[in-house]
Order: C-alpha cells, then sequence, then structure tokens
C-alpha cells in the first residue's frame, strides 16, 4: 500500500501524501516521545519529520520499508532537538524512596488507562536511547536490524542498549509503580 | 520480568497526538512550502533571464565604447577607460554568474 502512495505523491499527488500522515503519525510521536521527553516538542518534530520525508520522498529507494526510512529521519530529528535543549537522563538511584518488589502481581490490578499512563510514565523517566528501543523492539515490534537502521547503532549497541533498558524499566517498576499503585488501588 | 509480559505491558505505550487537526496542519504546511518552493524558482528564472540580458548588453556596450573616440580626465581615447569597463562589466558578471549557480544548485 506504502509503494502505491509513495508513486502517487512523486507523480504530483501531493494529496496522496496525507495517507501517510494519518498512517504513521501515532508512532511517530510515540517515538520522539521517547527521545525528547515533551508533547509540544514532539509534535513539532513529527511535523517538521513529515516535511522533510515528503521533500526528499524521490530519493527513498524503497530498499527497506517505508516506515523504518520515516522512523529514521523521526528519530534524526527528535536527536536534533535534544542537542538544542540538553538530554535530559532519568537517575535510577535517586527516583522514589520505594522497597523494590520482585513481584509484578500489581499492574494485573490496574485498569487500562490507569496501566497506559504508568507504562508511558515509565518510559518518559528512561533515557531517551533506552525508551527508543523499547519501544521500536516491543510496541513498534521492530527486529535488531531495523532499529539499527532507525537509529543509525550499531547491532552490539542496539543489544547492549536493550539489555540494560529491559533491566532499568523492570528496576523502575518495581520501585515507581509498586509505591504510586499501592495508593491508587 | 518475563518477556511476554513486557510486550504485552509495553502495547499499552503507544501515545496519540492530542491535535485534532494535526494532518491539517501538515499537509497546509506542506502546500505552503510547495507554493514558496515554486515563487523562488520563478525568481530564479527571472534572475537567469536579466542575467543573461545584462551580459548580453555589457557585451554590446564594450564592443561600441571601442568604436568610439572619447576622453576621460584628459586622456583622450584612452585603452585605459575602456580597459576600466571592461574590468567592472567582467567583475559584475563574474560574482553575480557565481551568485546565481549557487542559488540554482542549492535549490
Amino acid at each position: 500500500m506504502d509503494d502505491l502512495y509513495i508513486k502517487k505523491v512523486i507523480d504530483g499527488d501531493t494529496e496522496a501524501f496525507r495517507y501517510f500522515v494519518s498512517q504513521y503519525k501515532d508512532m511517530a510521536f510515540t517515538l520522539s516521545m521517547s527521545v525528547v521527553k515533551n508533547e509540544f516538542l514532539a509534535t513539532d518534530v513529527v511535523q517538521e519529520a513529515f516535511m522533510k520525508a515528503f521533500q526528499n520522498l524521490k530519493k527513498f529507494k524503497g530498499n527497506s520499508k517505508f516506515s523504518t526510512w520515516f522512523y529514521r529521519i523521526v528519530v534524526n530529528e527528535s536527536i536534533k532537538v535534544i542537542r538544542k535543549k540538553g538530554e535530559q537522563n532519568v537517575d535510577l538511584n535517586s527516583s522514589h524512596n520505594l522497597h523494590p518488589v520482585s513481584d509484578t502481581s500489581v499492574i494485573d490490578q490496574l485498569k487500562e488507562d490507569e496501566r497506559e499512563f504508568y507504562i508511558n510514565e515509565i518510559l518518559n523517566r528512561l533515557p531517551a536511547t533506552e525508551s527508543l528501543v523499547l519501544r521500536l523492539f516491543y510496541l513498534n515490534e521492530n527486529n535488531i536490524a531495523e532499529i539499527c537502521e532507525i537509529t543509525g547503532w550499531s547491532e552490539s549497541k542496539v543489544k547492549v542498549t536493550l539489555h540494560r533498558a529491559r533491566k532499568n524499566m523492570e528496576k523502575l517498576f518495581t520501585k515507581y509503580l509498586k509505591g504510586e499503585a499501592k495508593t491508587l488501588i | 520480568m518475563e518477556e511476554r509480559e513486557l510486550k504485552d505491558w509495553m502495547q499499552h505505550s503507544k501515545l496519540e497526538i492530542k491535535l485534532p487537526d494535526f494532518e491539517d496542519n501538515v499537509m497546509d504546511a506542506i502546500r505552503e512550502k510547495q507554493a514558496s518552493e515554486k515563487s523562488v524558482w520563478k525568481n530564479i528564472r527571472w534572475s537567469w533571464f536579466f542575467f543573461l540580458v545584462g551580459l548580453a548588453l555589457g557585451l554590446i556596450a564594450t564592443t561600441l565604447f571601442a568604436s568610439f573616440d572619447f576622453g576621460f580626465a584628459g586622456i583622450s581615447n584612452s585603452k585605459l577607460v575602456l580597459l576600466a569597463f571592461e574590468v567592472v562589466v567582467i567583475f559584475i558578471l563574474a560574482t553575480q554568474f557565481d551568485k546565481l549557480i549557487r542559488v540554482t544548485f542549492r535549490k
């Protein structure tokens, strides 16, 4: 389907580009949020990424999926933005004075929207690289090779970051969610 | 934390752009950009046109001056005057040509 619309846009049908905007805007926003951690900045990044994708669509050779190519633009734009404002990472040791727990049953007791809130809150507190790689791997279901293409990192860096991200996610989850959710349930 | 469990949780991590008219904004921005690019190309085409007209007029004027006998600052029929005129014409053409090439290829 993407190929058909790419051809239409290249042939001069500007309105056909709306398909890509409606199809990829939310995932692009999600990925950008992983990096910039700010709704307004992420919205601007996504808009800028769509503009760049439109302008450079003729250069897209089709060697990879359109989404992979486009998310690379989104990630690059996001990185550009955080370089401008200075990256902010979470300090895992200083967040919340809670006791670590080994079980994860607490999340099962949460409602759908509460789960969504806490998961996104935790991802927001992870370093940009880690939340990005987690979302690409588990949410967007990209494989390691695709993540390498989107981020521009080496395979080993992606694997190491993913491993670290899983650990930090669990660490934050047990610290943050257990304490916060306890008051809610 | 199990792999499957993590994957299940991560399904809740998709966010949505809250702006209802985001799509329209992007499409409007694209159309504006296209319109401004078109007008830039129009200006570039006009710039090339006037550059070529200037080039032709400069060549004609240089040729005409060579056939006239005129003086400047007490120096009659001076080749120096002609040379100075030619230098000015070439300097203007060269700098404008450079600018035009840059702006054309940047686009």
